[in-house]
């Protein structure tokens, strides 16, 4: 005869370790992967997140429809107009970056998931394709050693990939084939920076580099004492002429190198002002981690902590703070967007705060109560909306993209509340 | 509510990175040892309330047979011995209880602190309760070649050895930990025993799964949570490692007293070798601690007898 009591006993065993097995299996859905890339082409926005790469309109907040060469709507065979999307599913792809246009073709893009496949693509009919844009079902890719957690950067001759693990690569355009590759420590996770005849990156193993970009030479390193997610940015005291300067910079510009600075946020509590020749100049400490890529208008450089502090520090004098608010949220880890009043961030927990740029007061609070971590993206005026907007991305596909104008109106969500 | 512990954890690895040269290897195996003999309280409660247990089967047996018909009865004269004995019947589980979240808490630590990816490490920033790590992270999370964050199977070849080890090591840590549970009075196998042994080996085959499945960090994790555990029960003389090539140092003998007494051998040893039940009757002679065990029930019996037959 069995007993009671060890039965019982190995129930609660049994339930124990059952907690414990779904404990365990809750792990890996509950920590994702990462957050959405916003572009503007077209004056559409790409949406690059998890395993699509969509397009949506940016004055009405709908999905753009397809459409063939005399620009009518396509339709799939019960009539329902085809949107413009493309899906990973069918190469199992995962996207971080934006796609690449190319710059002899407005049709045909680089793709390149997570995994470090690069694809082609058509962007006029949204399929993966070949080289010359012929859209096919299993469509050539090239594989590169490495995985890519942020947007690929490129100019006329090379594409150049930061890849998570280690190690910057650059790609012939043409023929993707490896032009150099530059060894690092640890990961970049952030879009390098392309200044003149120079490719510049920071790595998560506290490591600022500048290389020559045609063959990868290093010209300096500095280490600037804890790891870097965000991308540096470059200032040389040129005036903002709009809000819209956040893609990677064309190397046909006119730098005043000279005057040139890097400003860069670090996990160590940081934000570090470092010279053209790799030399530290100040270090501004801040309240938590910085995962923001700066902004710099007019001298003065806006960036916001883990914390959920926002900083204002005059470039021309030694980051001196200017002012700072504490937002009373999580943490900041998308980019400040600067209009001419205001500096607009956004939580992670999905409070959008307009501060004055002047003072740091808070003039605007706006809850779309979703995780958010993109950068938000800066939609210009046009002829038929004369304010410009602020599109913020969540990590909620049913609740993607916020669209509010620049005064704090909120103009559209994507997709459309049904 | 689990950050309250997990939070401490998550900062107590980065306080053992830094220490260990930046080593994320030692830091787990450090952590997990550290965790293990913070919990040791426990696990002699726990095995203390398992042995005072299992001393009190052959009364249980006998109230469970004298009151078959009358659950209430049976749950009063329960109560009753477990009082009278000084015994929580619930003393074996609670300890386990009360393990459980530490250890969730720990598999949990390191997933969060070799975090890989942009949204891992944006969580893992919150999570650190003291600053000056800041420096440290992330974390490394490569070892011998291989990504703790990802599973065996998408890491080198040699990496499948850790689910391997994980098995071997559960399997091993039960057998010279877990004691061996006697057959009933009339020989038949007892089916706790079947119940625990059957038990052991799912969770020999489950541990193996996840870490097929789950990131190598864990399985090093598991490794090492299993081998401290069987350092922790030699030095407190509770490993039987003689079981492991048959020739354990405490032979199992049948719950009842009356073994001792030989009256009712001829039962067991329709299970057991003549030779195994003399090493077990003279051992239990012998050994002040294995045979009290049966003459203290045998006196306890005595005892009982007439108080539970004029209940």
């Amino acid at each position: 005869m069995n007993t009671s009591k060890p039965s019982a006993r190995l129930s609660l065993l049994f339930l124990a370790l059952l907690i414990l097995f779904i404990g365990v299996g809750c792990v890996p859905t509950r920590l994702g992967t990462g957050w959405a890339s916003l572009r503007l082409v077209d004056n559409n926005i790409l949406v690059t997140y998890n395993d699509r790469i969509l397009l949506v309109d940016s004055g009405t907040g709908r999905p753009v429809q397809l459409t063939d060469n005399d620009g009518r709507v396509r339709t799939n065979q019960d009539g329902t107009p085809l949107r413009w999307e493309l899906l990973g599913q069918p190469t199992q792809s995962q996207f971080f970056a934006s796609p690449v246009q190319m710059t002899d073709s407005n049709e045909v893009a680089l793709v390149v998931d997570y995994q470090g496949k690069i694809f082609n693509a058509n962007l006029k009919q949204a399929c993966f394709s070949t080289a010359s844009g012929s859209c096919v079902d299993n469509a050539p890719f090239v594989t590169i050693q490495g995985k890519i957690y942020t947007d690929v950067v490129t100019d006329d001759e090379r594409l150049y990939l930061p890849l998570s693990e280690h190690d910057v690569l650059a790609l012939d355009k043409t023929s993707l084939t490896e032009d150099w590759r530059f060894i690092t420590r640890r990961g970049v996770w952030s879009a390098p920076l392309l200044i003149g005849e120079n490719i510049y990156f920071a790595e998560m193993g506290h490591e600022f580099y500048a290389l020559n970009a045609e063959n990868g030479t290093k010209l300096w390193q500095v280490d600037l004492g804890g790891a870097v997610a965000a991308s540096p940015v470059f200032y040389d005291g040129t005036p903002a002429t709009d809000y819209a300067d956040d893609v990677p910079a064309p190397t046909d510009m006119n730098y005043n190198l000279e005057n040139g600075r890097f400003y860069v946020g670090t996990f160590n509590r940081s934000i570090v002002q470092i010279s053209m020749d790799g030399a530290i100049e100040t270090v501004f400490t801040t309240n938590d981690w910085v995962w923001s890529t700066p902004k710099v208008v007019d001298g003065v450089l806006y960036t916001a902590d883990l914390s959920g502090t926002v900083y204002a520090l005059d470039t021309t004098n030694n980051l001196s703070l200017i002012w700072k608010q504490d937002t009373q949220t999580t943490g900041i880890r998308a980019r400040p967007m600067v209009t001419q009043d205001s500096v607009i961030v956004v939580s992670q927990n999905g409070i959008v705060l307009w501060l004055n740029r002047a003072d740091g007061s808070v003039t605007l609070r706006q809850e779309i109560n979703e995780e958010t971590l993109s950068d938000m993206l800066y939609v210009p005026p046009t002829e038929s909306r004369p304010e410009g907007l602020v599109v913020i991305s969540t990590i909620n596909p049913n609740r993607l993209l916020f669209a509010f104008t620049v005064q704090g109106q909120q103009v559209w969500l994507y997709p459309p509340a049904s | 509510m689990f950050d309250l512990i997990l939070n401490p954890f998550i900062t107590m690895m980065a306080l053992f990175y830094s220490v260990f040269s930046q080593n994320i290897v030692l830091a787990i195996a450090v952590f997990t040892i550290l965790i293990r003999l913070a919990t040791s309280p426990l696990l002699l409660q726990q095995h203390r309330s398992t042995a005072k247990m299992q001393e009190l089967q052959p009364k249980m047996k006998k109230l469970q047979e004298k009151y078959k018909n009358d659950r209430e009865k049976l749950a009063q004269a329960q109560m009753e011995m477990y009082r009278e004995a000084g015994v929580n019947p619930l003393g074996g589980c609670l300890p386990l209880l009360v393990q459980l979240p530490i250890f969730l808490a720990m598999y949990q630590t390191i997933i969060h602190a070799l975090a890989n990816t942009p949204y891992q490490l944006i969580d893992l920033s919150g999570r650190i309760l003291f600053p000056g790590f800041d420096n440290i992270v992330p974390l490394q999370n490569t070892w011998a070649g291989m990504d703790l964050t990802l599973p065996p199977t998408i890491n080198p070849t040699y990496a499948l050895i850790l689910p391997v080890l994980v098995m071997v090591t559960q399997w091993v840590s039960y057998k010279v930990t877990v004691p061996e549970i006697p057959p009933n009075e009339d020989g038949t196998p007892n089916q706790m025993a079947q119940t625990t042994k059957t038990m052991a080996n799912v969770m020999m085959v489950m541990f193996g799964f996840f870490s097929l499945s789950f990131s190598v960090g864990i399985s090093i994790y598991f490794v090492v949570s299993n081998i401290t555990g069987m350092v922790q029960y030699t030095l407190l003389g509770k490993a039987d490692w003689g079981k492991l090539v048959g020739k354990s140092k405490v032979k199992p003998v049948p719950t009842s007293a009356k073994t001792v007494d030989g009256n009712k051998i001829g039962s067991s040893s329709t299970v057991k070798p003549a030779s195994a039940r003399a090493g077990t009757t003279a051992e239990a002679r012998q050994n002040p601690m294995s045979g009290a065990i049966s003459k203290t029930e045998k006196r306890k019996n005595n005892k009982m007898r007439p108080r539970s037959q004029t209940n």
